[in-house]
């Protein structure tokens, strides 16, 4: 009977829980994905009801409990100073009453029986799911977490892995770039905690202007003490009771129109791509620092929500010649597996030893057994049947294999269609998935051809199977002009490699077919823009009557939608 | 948009409305998972889930001509806006009576809520949305009902007679005079705890220095 270990992450952003098992196997599941509830931050009950179901000997066979991070320490953290505002006391008391101080309560609500609890430390969750899910016992890597705030942290600098690691760096919270940039989403318009992947798009389509203004008064980074610091004149961390940006901030940027869109606002645009470009240049300042003092560091490993900043990791590994890697699910989302791998370690476990995966999640149950929802079709030949959709830029369903860990889709729950058809790609990206035009829906290519066409960092080439970074067309690249082209001209392409177990297994053989052959396909998740990815068929058949999609590709069947 | 205040005192907001809505899919599609083995069954639930997220769309077409929008990220609006913090999903099959009892006094609310407001609004496109709403809702209604009759009738009456009170607990707990009370007090506390209370309670250290340190401190909150 195999006994458990479960990682529990939750109160910020998106809850997820991970179950070790000592048979080897892993289970990762996103609260959302069950609540369907977008970036549901709740105690993750649906996921452990999920679990509790599956697993039927769990709560007899659970050695540990572990939670991504220390609560008392994180409600510490930051707003606890003096002579702040009585509104930010209050959202602290509000914080407190909703805060994973609580977790062992909750537990009880779900064990009747609550095993050990431990509670790792916030960016070591980060670090340990850095180190799990890239699979790598290096000693002499460097490992850089930077996200936007916990336990009165924005980051922290680690040397080694496993149980040999040493702490170099911290960050307190007033250098946050983290919440710099969730105070730059709000100030466009934008949900904070939330939308900063669409503000990296609009980063696109400004230029640098305020860059040397930005360099000279807000964000500094010192090169010998590897401190960055940001005036508080323009940001506001610490007092929850006012607002992230200061009037000198408006004062000197300007403030949003409401009733104008915001690719017609160019001074918006132009201060978001220099905040931008700024953070950037910092991050990779910091690493060179770093990888000058630490000469002998192997690889380098990026975790943290600021990381899921792919233009960012793009930058990084185009201008520093190191192995640098990001894992699939840089986030808090991700910090159940690391907080499961830190209870493993300190309980002297050895329960898995590689993973090379990033479909952690369960396996997607078989549309045959739904036939009230989705009819097989009887095709001679599906590989003709999908080739006439894509020619015909018509749009597909992928729902097959195992879901994910991070937040792109990777076909296994993707909306797929003809990348090089303009038409189909704007009927996709705008009238299906009703997602803003500035944001081109990413295209799946296969390595052999996107080495011909992408100036690729071979080192780093791995963080593109799991769309970690952006990457640039070659001068000469045929490639030119698609229409999965960012304004900017990058491209945040999956990359798919025959040769590599981390994705060959996972992905459906028609679709692997279909890129082995020379063709390109716009992959984006399988849900409308702003709801959770698809998870049940139940979810599916209402994700695809909402986004009037008709196939679905399943095992290499194709089904459509009664 | 104008409302005559007689018959109907309330400044609709359209986004909170969007937000109810969507929340009621979830909670339709969540009652669906209930009916795996008859699917017939969860196929009609399905479709009066995909009916909730449509009325969630007239909402939010209406509340698109707005100009603040809630700045709040989706899961708090539909936590706190659209009443899932009330709501008793996830639960086991052995609750299925109580879940539709509270979807079938869900819908006679909503339906009943539509007719004030049908009532009371001038406007024409507004009245003709709520008109297909309450089509809908009579439909998912009627469903709901056929289910419960083929029920135990005390259990039934009981589990709509609680559903009722739960609702109606609800909509008074928000006017409460006990909670305007209840938020001051906190107001006072929390100044007096923050003013006077030394700032060293509050500092934080580093305890995650290497393995061995943390190691030692791995069942402790801070």
């Amino acid at each position: 009977m195999p006994e458990y270990i479960l990682g529990i992450s939750y109160g910020h952003h998106e809850s997820s829980c991970c179950l070790f098992s000592s048979d080897g196997s892993v289970e990762y599941i996103r609260e959302e994905w069950v609540s369907r509830v977008k970036n549901d931050f709740r105690f993750p009950i649906f996921s452990l009801s999920y679990l509790k179901k599956k697993y039927p000997n769990l709560e007899k066979n659970i050695i540990a409990v572990s939670l991504f991070e220390k609560p008392l320490k994180n409600w510490l953290g930051i707003g606890t100073k003096k002579n702040l505002s009585v509104e930010n006391y209050l959202n602290k008391l509000k914080q407190f009453k909703n805060s994973d101080v609580y977790f062992e309560k909750h537990l009880k609500k779900v064990f009747n029986r609550v095993p050990e609890v431990l509670y790792c430390p916030h960016h070591l969750s980060h670090l340990y799911t850095s180190e799990f899910l890239l699979n790598n016992n290096d000693p002499n890597t460097l490992n850089i977490i930077l996200d936007a705030y916990g336990e009165g942290l924005s980051g922290a600098i680690y040397m080694g892995q496993g149980k040999n690691i040493k702490l170099l760096k911290e960050f307190d919270t007033s250098s946050s770039l983290g919440l710099l940039y969730s105070g730059i989403t709000e100030w466009s318009g934008f949900k904070p905690n939330e939308d900063e992947y669409k503000v990296m798009a609009l980063a696109g389509y400004g230029e640098g202007v305020f860059v040397d203004f930005i360099e000279e008064n807000i964000i500094q980074f010192n090169e010998s003490s590897l401190d960055i610091s940001i005036n508080s004149n323009y940001f506001n961390f610490e007092d929850s009771g006012k607002g992230t940006i200061t009037d000198a901030f408006n004062k000197q940027f300007g403030n949003l129109q409401n009733n104008k869109p915001i690719l017609e606002q160019q001074n918006i645009l132009n201060c978001i791509c220099s905040f931008q470009f700024v953070i950037e240049k910092t991050i990779i300042s910091l690493i060179s620092s770093l990888l000058i003092i630490h000469a002998d560091t192997n690889q380098v490993f990026l975790s943290g929500g600021l990381f899921h900043n792919s233009k960012l990791v793009g930058e990084i590994t185009r201008n520093i010649n190191t192995k640098i890697l990001v894992s699939p699910s840089p986030g808090d989302a991700g910090s159940s597996i690391g907080a499961s791998y830190f209870a493993m370690l300190c309980l002297g476990k050895k329960y898995i030893n590689k993973n090379e995966s990033p479909f952690l999640g369960p396996k997607i149950p078989s549309l045959k057994n739904y036939s009230h929802l989705f009819t097989e079709l009887k095709l001679e030949n599906t590989y003709l049947k999908i080739l006439n959709i894509l020619s015909n830029d018509e749009i597909f369903a992928v729902f097959s294999g195992y879901s994910e860990v991070g937040p792109r889709a990777l076909l296994s729950r993707s909306l797929c269609c003809n990348a090089k058809s303009t038409v189909a790609l704007e009927y996709l990206n705008t009238k299906i998935k009703k997602r803003e035009a500035f944001r081109p829906i990413a295209p799946v290519i296969h390595k052999k051809y996107a080495k011909d066409h992408f100036e690729i960092n071979d080192d780093s080439l791995q963080n593109s199977f799991w769309m970690g970074q952006l990457i640039w067309p070659k001068i000469n690249s045929k490639l030119n002009s698609q229409p999965f082209y960012h304004v900017d001209g990058s491209v945040r392409a999956q990359i798919f490699d025959n040769d590599s177990d981390l994705l060959k297994k996972f992905v459906p053989k028609l679709i692997q077919r279909l890129l082995n052959e020379g063709h390109i396909i716009a992959n984006t998740s399988l849900n409308i823009s702003g709801d959770p990815m698809v998870f049940l068929p139940e979810d599916l058949y209402l994700n695809c009557k909402r986004l009037e999609v008709k196939y679905v590709l399943q095992d290499n069947l194709l089904y459509e939608v009664l | 948009m104008q409302f005559k205040k007689k018959k109907i005192n309330m400044d609709l907001d359209w986004q909170e409305l969007s937000f109810t809505e969507y929340a009621s899919g979830i909670e339709v599609f969540h009652a669906s998972l209930f009916f795996y083995n008859d699917k017939k069954a969860q196929k009609k639930i399905l479709d009066h889930a995909l009916d909730e997220y449509r009325h969630s769309k007239y909402f939010y077409n209406l509340f698109i001509n707005q100009r603040n929008p809630l700045m709040v990220s989706s899961a708090h609006a539909l936590v706190n806006y659209g009443g899932l913090s009330k709501s008793p999903f996830p639960c086991s099959k052995e609750k299925l009576l109580a879940i539709c009892a509270y979807l079938y006094v869900g819908e006679i609310r909503a339906i009943e809520f539509g007719r004030k407001v049908k009532d009371s609004c001038k406007n024409e496109n507004i009245i003709s949305i709520f008109n297909i709403i309450e089509k809908d809702e009579k439909n998912h209604a009627s469903g709901l009902k056929k289910f419960l009759e083929k029920e135990n009738k005390f259990l039934v009456f009981k589990a709509i007679n609680l559903a009722k009170f739960k609702y109606f607990f609800a909509d008074k707990i928000t006017l409460n005079l006990v909670i305007k009370v209840q938020i001051k007090l906190e107001t006072f506390f929390t100044r007096v705890i923050f003013k006077y209370f030394p700032q060293s309670i509050f500092e934080i250290k580093s305890t995650a220095k290497d393995f061995d340190s943390v190691f030692g401190n791995k069942n402790r909150m801070s």
